[in-house]
C-alpha cells in the first residue's frame, strides 16, 4: 500500500473513532464521566492498527513506547486545560494548553528516547 | 484565590453526581458536530502519520496522544452548555489521558509479541479498565471528603 493510501486509510479509521466515541460520550452524565472520552484513544487506535497491518507490529512496539511519553504530556496539558479553559475559555484555553504538552513531550523525547 | 476553590468545589460536586444516561440527547446530536469531529480526527491522524514517515516512529508515537481532539469537543460543548460544563468536561479528561498511559504500556508491552487485535484489543480494554477505575476512586473519595466537612 503507498504512504498516501497508507494515511487516507489512517485518516479515515481515525475521524471515524472519534465520532464512535463522541457519540459514547453524548448521553452520558455527569459531565466529568463523559469526559473520560475526551481523552480516549481514538486516534491511537487506528494508526497503530493501520501501522501493525501495513508495517508489522515492531513499528507498531517503538510507536507505543514512544506514546507513553505523548500520554504523560497530554495528563500536563488536561490539567492546564481545566484552569486556561475557565479563565479564557474553550477555544483560546484549549490552544494555551498546548504549550504544556509540547513542553513535556519535548522533554520526555530528548531525555528518554532521542537517543 | 476565592474562585479558583470555588472552581475546585464545582468540579468536585460533577464527581458526586450520580453516572447515567440521557438517551434523548442521542436525538440532538448534529450532523455538523459529528462531521467537524470526523474532520478533526482525520486531520490528526493524517498529521501523526506524515511526522512519523517525517521523523520517524518515535517522534510519530508522541503525537498519538496529541490532544487535538479536545479544542473541538471543547468548543462545541461551550457553545451548547457554557464555559464551566467544558472545563467540568476537561476535567474528566485528565482521568482519560492517565488511562491513555495504561493504553500506551499494554500496546508497548504486548506488539511484536502477541497477535495485532489481541495487543490493541487489550490496549483498549486497559484504557477503559483505568478510566473507570480512575473515575470512581476520586468519585469515592470525594464523596467521602464531602461527608467528612
Amino acid at each position: 500500500m503507498s504512504d498516501i493510501a497508507t494515511l487516507a486509510v489512517k485518516g479515515c479509521l481515525g475521524g471515524l473513532f472519534v465520532v464512535i466515541f463522541a457519540a459514547l460520550s453524548e448521553p452520558l452524565q455527569p459531565k466529568s464521566f463523559a469526559g473520560l472520552f475526551a481523552a480516549s484513544p481514538s486516534i491511537a487506535l487506528a494508526a497503530l492498527v493501520v501501522t501493525g497491518i501495513t508495517k508489522g507490529t515492531d513499528a507498531d512496539h517503538e510507536q507505543s513506547l514512544a506514546m507513553v511519553f505523548g500520554a504523560i504530556a497530554m495528563v500536563c496539558y488536561c490539567l492546564t486545560a481545566v484552569v486556561a479553559v475557565e479563565r479564557f475559555g474553550a477555544l483560546r484555553g484549549s490552544i494555551v494548553a498546548f504549550g504544556s504538552w509540547g513542553g513535556v513531550a519535548a522533554a520526555g523525547y530528548f531525555a528518554f528516547l532521542a537517543h | 484565590m476565592a474562585s479558583s476553590a470555588a472552581t475546585v468545589r464545582r468540579l468536585g460536586h460533577s464527581f458526586e453526581e450520580p453516572i447515567g444516561s440521557r438517551l434523548d440527547k442521542l436525538h440532538q446530536i448534529r450532523v455538523r458536530d459529528l462531521a467537524t469531529r470526523f474532520a478533526f480526527g482525520f486531520a490528526v491522524s493524517v498529521f501523526a502519520g506524515l511526522v512519523t514517515l517525517a521523523a520517524g516512529n518515535r517522534v510519530g508515537g508522541l503525537f498519538l496522544a496529541f490532544p487535538a481532539i479536545l479544542p473541538a469537543s471543547l468548543t462545541l460543548i461551550d457553545k451548547r452548555e457554557g464555559r464551566q460544563a467544558a472545563a467540568t468536561d476537561v476535567s474528566g479528561a485528565v482521568l482519560g489521558a492517565v488511562a491513555l498511559i495504561s493504553f500506551a504500556l499494554v500496546s508497548w508491552q504486548l506488539s511484536g509479541r502477541a497477535p495485532l487485535g489481541i495487543a490493541q484489543g487489550a490496549a483498549a480494554a486497559a484504557w477503559i479498565a483505568t478510566a473507570g477505575l480512575l473515575y470512581f476512586a476520586t468519585s469515592a473519595v470525594v464523596r467521602r471528603r464531602h461527608r467528612g466537612s
